[in-house]
């Protein structure tokens, strides 16, 4: 069993170039067409908030899509809690809570609750014990307002925090969250990263990799950071550590340098 | 245990969701009895007798019946990877531990049980405009639904496919829906065709789920007078449901390797 709570080595992935019939038939799971996370390996400790950084497009989504099982790497290897990804994608998918970076990924006209059921019963969670997670998980998130309104009518916040609610509802170890503030406003984001920080990371021992844009969220919360640009890792280490190797004034300034002197 | 509770959480959403729309809800069984009598007043035309030597409303009844729980068939798994693909629900799904071909069997239970329900409306509205059920062979009735539920079904997932991989509406569809409407002897006894077309309609399921099921209800034909269709469809299904199931499970590994499991 490895120490770390998530493993990848020389992780690949390219994307076919297109959908069409013919290339469906012809070549149906040759990737063809452009790389869009290339040759990374990292490591990620139990109970670390780890924050992945870059422009758009630098192939951050899909290394947390991957880490979700949701898309198969092309080469190398990812573990999570010691399960791979392809050949154990069950178990992966029984140790981790995934926050999708669109807030919309709820059935619009039932309530937070009956949303949240469903999903907490795709989990395999009794009835039962399906209410008690989601009266607790609500709670934490401060977010018992949204149980008996319908998922169409909450705010864009309030549908942003429903999601967080679902990837939390089974107690996962491994939390993933592809931009988890940004739909908040700017009190909610601070609010959300000390919550996640403190409480999930610090007392509950959870492994979070989060996806964000904001260089002051990834210093406030991330124990590390990994910059990615053009599917590659061009930095990584804590906040301090990049800032000191690549030099400058504050983290904007290192993160500015990364992406120049890689590309 | 855990299969249980996934299943009756697929129910209860699409159960949530249909309760939802309560005058839709209303219209759709409103729908049902003015069909019925339309028919009912569009087979006084027809003399009796003439049908396969069955009257022509138990005919056209039964025909309904049976087309609208085909029709169903076909197309809840397809609306069901579409529906999901429109909410944007359909990662946030296969992040849980529930395998693609659970997904696609929970996803038309609600709708199968609410074709059933449809069809089963459609006897109970036969019977207030003077329908006789006395001769219903109820063994045979409940093999031929179930045959021919699968049978459909499985060309239904091979569409749910399509929608999953190609997104759009599919050929395959409007093709099969559309020949089985032509060919299948819903309206109209198949020696009205031309002997070429008579022979391909052998070809669809629904020619055979219709002797089969206008036999059990109308002239209470046991299981042993109906084993032709019986045999028919449950080759058919022999057949194409491995087939259809394996098309499924590659579809979505195509979405894992593409990335497209979100695209519209």
């Amino acid at each position: 069993m490895s120490r770390f709570a998530i493993t990848i080595e020389h992780l690949t992935k390219a994307f076919p170039a297109g959908n069409s019939l013919p290339s469906l038939l012809l070549a149906p799971f040759r990737a063809r067409g452009t790389e869009v996370v290339r040759d990374i390996s990292l490591e990620i400790a139990p109970g670390e908030v780890f924050g992945l950084l870059g422009p758009n497009g630098a192939g951050k989504t899909t290394l947390v899509e991957i880490l979700a099982t949701l898309l198969l790497p092309t080469r190398g290897e990812v573990r999570v809690c010691g399960y791979d990804v392809v050949r154990q994608a069950m178990q992966v998918r029984k140790v981790v809570g995934y926050c999708p970076a669109t807030a919309e990924s709820f059935y619009p006209r039932l309530t937070g609750w009956d949303n949240l059921q469903f999903f907490a019963l795709l989990h395999g969670l009794p009835a039962r014990e399906a209410r008690q997670k989601i009266t607790g998980t609500l709670n934490l998130v401060g977010m018992d307002g949204a149980r008996a309104v319908p998922f169409q009518r909450l705010s864009q916040g309030m549908k942003q925090r429903l999601a967080l609610v679902r990837a939390l509802l089974t107690d996962p170890p491994v939390v993933l969250l592809d931009e988890p503030t940004k739909s908040l406003d700017p009190l909610l984001q601070v609010e959300l990263g000390q919550f996640l920080r403190r409480d999930l990371a610090g007392r509950l021992g959870k492994t979070i990799v989060m996806v964000t844009h904001s260089l002051a969220e990834a210093e406030a919360v991330c124990h590390r950071i990994a910059i990615m640009n053009q599917g590659r890792l061009v930095a990584l280490g804590t906040p301090q550590e990049i800032q000191k190797r690549l030099g400058g004034p504050n983290l904007a300034a290192a993160y500015e340098k990364a992406l120049r002197t890689e590309s | 245990m855990q299969t249980m509770w996934q299943a009756w959480a697929f129910f209860k959403r699409d159960l949530l969701s249909d309760l939802s729309y309560k005058f839709s809800f209303f219209l759709q069984v409103l729908n049902i009895f003015l069909t019925l009598a339309s028919f009912y007043f569009l087979s006084k035309l027809v003399g009796d007798g003439i049908l396969r030597n069955y009257a022509p409303f138990p005919f056209l009844l039964i025909g309904m019946a049976v087309n609208g729980y085909m029709t169903t068939s076909l197309y809840c798994f397809a609306q069901g990877i579409r529906g999901n693909q429109q909410a944007g629900t359909l990662k946030a799904v296969f992040s849980t531990p529930i395998s693609p071909l659970s997904f696609l069997l929970y996803s038309s239970l609600y709708p199968m049980v609410r074709a059933g329900m449809d069809a089963a409306l459609y006897l109970l509205g036969g019977v207030l405009f003077g329908l006789s059920l006395a001769n219903v062979h109820l063994v045979s009735m409940l093999v031929i639904f179930t045959l021919s539920v699968v049978a459909f079904g499985s060309i239904g997932i091979l569409s749910a496919t399509f929608t999953l991989v190609f997104k759009k509406g599919d050929p395959l569809l409007w093709l099969f829906g559309g020949l089985s409407w032509l060919l299948g002897g819903v309206f109209y006894p198949l020696e009205v065709l031309p002997p070429f077309l008579q022979q391909a309609a052998q070809l669809l399921p629904i020619t055979h789920a219709l002797d089969g099921m206008r036999a059990a209800v109308l002239r209470g034909a046991s299981p042993a007078e109906i084993l032709p269709q019986i045999e028919i469809l449950a080759l058919f299904s022999l057949a194409s449901v491995p087939l259809s199931l394996l098309a499924f499970v590659k579809g979505v590994e195509w979405t894992r390797v593409s990335g497209s499991l979100s695209h519209l």
